[in-house]
């Protein structure tokens, strides 16, 4: 009798995330843009005219050609076809964004949680190593990094991956301090649940949702330093199709020949802002409060 | 009593930051018996009952004294072995049923794990016996399936109880188990816990500011000032007829309806 079957709200609640992920265009643009560019990498070679020319090809007596209907985004100075080489670009730079955002969240997760639900000096020990890593602006100490490491792809990783931990460190500390403190954590230390356990899957699944949307939003702050690092010599050498390296090294021919920079350029742009979109709007999902300003804003 | 008490506390005595917050003498609960412990906010009720199971330590808390449970010294027994008795053998309920269930779990995976962490055979077993708990407590089986934010506050608190039936647990603490619930809620779970005692022998530390509660529901009632039990005794004489001065002070600082309300 005091019992009642609640199918509507069971229903209404599974489809009310997939119907606020539909609800909001700019999301679906962000999330459909974002699966074309991975897709893109994933299968570049297919898409491409000129696949060796993402290597070390070069065809002395094709440099710089204008863009035209052989060459979609003309050619650099070597003779390669910038379009091949941009659509390659897509196994790069979102590959190390994606392995510096794994990292960090396997370095910086489990640290954050241990902080903030052990607490006093385990906390203290933690946060203060946290303070020193985040005392140095981030892009200055990935830059001493990767001077000091050898120029590839995998210095750049580290040295990125080495300045990202700390943030992860200290959003999850906060999550899990007060995540601690709620009463079905005491009482599942009252059942008999192991501190590691705790750990793993009370205190975790409910700090993972600020996490989820910092890491996606995070997914395009580190594909432009990945280009900055490149752009400035210090990350993917050539014949690298890297984004920000394509920039760099077509910058000296910029104001005669744009396409070498502009289409990397547009490459770099348009990824950041459809991963950022994508974040703001697992944001907004996340975050029911948003959604309905949203609502009474939209009509 | 002649028969052996099934908990017995002596010379517990809790430090945070240097200050003396808990020196309790003597308490015991013997088998079958529901023992209150009543007391204003901050005498140190639920850090006794914390201290039982010892979880005083991650606030902080510096512990000494002896907590015998069943023949077994509970105070500097190791972690694995507290944790196979946390649960198990001595349960806990709180007093926001909701809140203390894993929100991002449904009911059926916190009770089977429970049940499985402290050795159901296999999960079938488990998901078997979860269902009877429930049909114990007169819930629906059903309830497995929810996550607790789908739960009333009674419903969950029954949940909680059903656990520790369903571990045939020996004692069960419960702090203020009842005091976030509704009158008429209230009375049920007080039904629920006094019909579980005569059934199953369970003995249950019931730790309440409620005077009236614990004159209806508990066989014996020590009373808690400032960390001390200031008087212990039959729940119904104590309370109808106090005889320590602060007992005085609570029992009258009930208000009583069409009555004044002495001070």
């Amino acid at each position: 009798m005091n019992v009642q079957p609640l199918p509507e709200t069971v229903a209404a609640s599974g489809s009310g995330l997939a119907g606020r992920l539909r609800s909001n265009r700019l999301v679906v643009f962000g999330l459909s843009v974002s699966l074309v560019i991975v897709l893109a990498g994933i299968f570049a070679p297919l898409l491409v005219p000129y696949p060796e020319d993402a290597g070390g090809a070069a065809h002395a007596r094709e440099t710089l050609i204008a863009p035209s209907s052989q060459h979609w985004f003309g050619t650099d100075q070597l003779g390669r076809d910038v379009f091949s080489r941009v659509v390659y670009g897509a196994r790069v730079s979102p590959l190390i964004a994606f392995l510096v955002l794994l990292i960090a969240c396997v370095v910086g997760v489990p640290l954050g949680l241990a902080a903030g639900y052990f607490g006093g000096l385990i906390d203290e020990v933690i946060m203060r190593i946290t303070d020193i890593f985040l005392a140095f602006p981030a892009l200055l100490l990935a830059l001493a990094l990767a001077s000091v490491l050898p120029p590839t792809i995998g210095s750049t990783t580290i040295a990125i991956a080495v300045t990202w931990w700390p943030w992860y460190t200290r959003l999850i500390r906060g999550q899990a301090a007060s995540v601690a403190g709620r009463p079905f954590v005491e009482g599942a230390r009252a059942s008999g649940v192991s501190h590691a356990r705790i750990l793993f899957r009370h205190v975790l699944p409910n700090s993972l949702t600020p996490l989820i949307v910092q890491v996606s939003l995070d997914v395009s702050a580190v594909i432009l330093t990945v280009s900055a690092l490149s752009f400035l010599g210090l990350g993917a050498q050539d014949p690298t199709p890297e984004w920000g390296l394509m920039v760099n090294q077509g910058q000296q021919f910029f104001p005669g020949q744009w396409w070498l920079v502009t289409f990397p350029g547009m490459a770099i742009l348009i990824t950041a802002v459809a991963f950022n979109l994508m974040g703001d709007g697992l944001r907004d999902v996340f975050d029911p409060k948003m959604v309905r300003r949203r609502g009474v804003l939209g009509g | 009593m002649s028969t052996q008490p099934r908990l017995a506390i002596e010379g517990l005595q809790i430090r945070i930051g240097g200050r003396h917050v808990v020196d309790l003498a003597h308490l015991h609960v013997d088998p079958g018996e529901i023992l209150g412990l009543a007391g204003e906010s901050g005498s140190g009720k639920s850090l006794t009952a914390q201290a039982v199971l010892g979880l005083t330590r991650t606030i902080g808390a510096a512990v000494d004294g002896s907590i015998v449970f069943e023949g077994i010294e509970l105070m500097g027994l190791d972690e694995a072995a507290m944790r196979a008795i946390r649960g198990r053998r001595i349960a806990m309920i709180f007093q926001s049923p909701i809140s203390s269930l894993n929100p991002v779990f449904r009911v059926g995976d916190v009770f089977v794990r429970a049940l499985r962490l402290h050795g159901a055979p296999s999960k079938a077993e488990a998901v078997e016996r979860a269902r009877a708990a429930l049909r114990e407590v007169v819930l629906s089986p059903e309830l497995l399936d929810r996550y607790p934010s789908q739960l009333s506050g009674g419903q969950a608190q029954r949940v909680s109880i059903a656990m520790a039936l369903a571990l045939r647990s020996e004692v069960l603490l419960a702090d203020e188990p009842t005091s976030a619930l509704d009158v008429t809620v209230q009375a049920e779970i007080l039904d629920l816990l006094r019909s579980l005692r005569d059934e199953t022998g369970m003995s249950v530390l019931f730790i309440s500011h409620d005077l009236a509660v614990i004159a209806e529901l508990c066989d014996r009632v020590a009373v808690m000032q400032r960390g001390r039990i200031v008087e212990e005794g039959i729940a119904r004489n104590v309370l109808t007829t106090p005889s320590e001065g602060y007992t005085r002070e609570l029992v009258a600082s009930v208000p009583r309806i069409g009555g004044a309300v002495a001070g």
